[in-house]
């Protein structure tokens, strides 16, 4: 039996779910609550929405807590090893504003890290934040965890299903939006989409925003991970 | 502003016999949950990791049928990613439905672009031999619309 629970963090909806061949109802709502403390804590300390996030104060120049000082410069730094790496098509800047937008990698961590608590007691879990996703075990001992990648023309479609064995998958992608249901701005892109799948879903998300970014023929730096499948549309 | 097609009000409905904000925000947290829609018997939800935020009362004078309804919007609010909007039509106590009528549009860079899955559900029934415990993709942000929602219901209160 699967159970799941949802929460709203980060301005989106993390998913999770645990199976219970491997582990008690009482571990996996233990799980579900620790992976929650671990994505609030993430939020709290670098949400670029919060006035009084940590990220917020370190910006502004204001006395913060070693430890959040500590992990914000942890990701400013992996940030930047990233823009290296993508050849800056993976970057932490709003290239409007110029303002800083660690959002995408600190998705990710979050997710990784929740993860890897969840793990210790339960063996059998997938969490889903904002369309990230990373599992761990298996749905059931004849099933892996089983994800979808949506397709690019309506809501509904499917363009793959995806079994994940201790995988992340990210996607980076616009979608058509109808008229009827969207007010489209102008200078919309059109539609695609990118889904990294591979180990780490810090890597599979970096990946995938640069991939994106960058486009299928300028993507060269995907082939330094051929751990990593790649998933165009 | 136009009615729009949605297949939210028919799983709302099925979803939320009354009318509770705090039922609506956990039932829209729900349904961004596919695999909700086709849950197997026995499986159970742990809803305890958010506190419900309280009930809305149902409007005094709702009209008799969705297909007649009026549309209500609620105020723009504004998100990380820009302005977000909801509209919602009620009868008989009831939301027949609701939808964003004006929602960001991310750039490549961040490519955070919100959508509604909630079609999501409707459709994952009609898939042949496809199911799956998790989608892929940019999904909804729930932040402007649960305000602008909350703002409607207010309003439709008052």
């Amino acid at each position: 039996m699967i159970t799941r629970a949802s929460i709203e963090v980060m301005g989106t909806v993390a998913s999770m779910a645990a199976s219970d061949h491997r582990a008690t109802s009482e571990e996996i709502a233990r799980c579900f609550q620790d992976a929650a403390d671990v994505l609030r804590e993430m939020d709290q300390r670098f949400s670029h929405y919060k006035r009084d996030s940590a990220i917020a104060r370190y910006e502004a120049g204001e006395p913060i807590a070693a430890r959040d000082a500590t992990d914000i410069e942890y990701v400013l730094d992996q940030c930047g090893t990233w823009e290296g790496i993508t050849e800056g098509a993976f970057h932490a800047r709003n290239p409007l504003t110029g303002a800083l937008d660690t959002a995408g990698l600190v998705k990710a961590l979050a997710i990784e890290r929740a993860v890897e608590v969840m793990a210790q007691t339960c063996p059998d879990v997938l969490l889903n934040v904002g369309g990230d996703i990373l599992a761990r075990g298996a749905a059931d001992p004849d099933r892996p965890w089983r994800t979808a990648i949506r397709g690019l023309n309506a809501p509904e479609q499917v363009h793959q299903i995806v079994d994940l064995r201790d995988q992340g998958i990210a996607t980076s992608a616009t979608y058509e939006r109808g008229d009827h249901i969207w007010r489209r701005e102008p200078g919309t892109a059109s539609p695609g989409s990118v889904s990294v799948i591979g180990p780490s879903i810090v890597t599979a998300d970096v990946l995938a925003t640069a991939s994106f970014a960058a486009g299928r023929e300028r993507a060269q730096f995907l082939d330094a991970f051929p751990e990593y499948t790649v998933i165009w549309q | 502003m136009k009615g729009l097609v949605s297949n939210v009000s028919g799983f709302l409905r099925k979803a939320l016999p009354g009318f509770a904000l705090g039922g609506i925000a956990i039932a829209i947290v729900a349904l961004l949950d596919p695999a909700l829609a086709k849950r197997a018997e026995g499986d159970a939800t742990v809803a305890a990791l958010e506190p419900s935020s309280g009930d809305a009362a149902v409007p005094a004078s709702a009209p008799e049928s969705c297909s007649t309804a009026q549309e209500v919007s609620g105020p723009s609010v504004s998100t990380r990613w820009g302005p977000v909007q909801v509209a919602a039509t009620f009868a008989n106590g009831e939301l027949c439905e609701v939808h964003a009528i004006a929602y960001p549009y991310g750039d490549n860079h961040s490519a955070r672009i919100s959508d509604q899955v909630i079609p999501y559900l409707d459709a994952q029934a009609t898939q042949v031999g496809t199911s799956f415990d998790a989608i892929s993709g940019a999904t909804y942000t729930t932040e402007g619309y649960r305000q602008s929602l909350q703002a409607l219901l207010d309003s439709v209160r008052a």
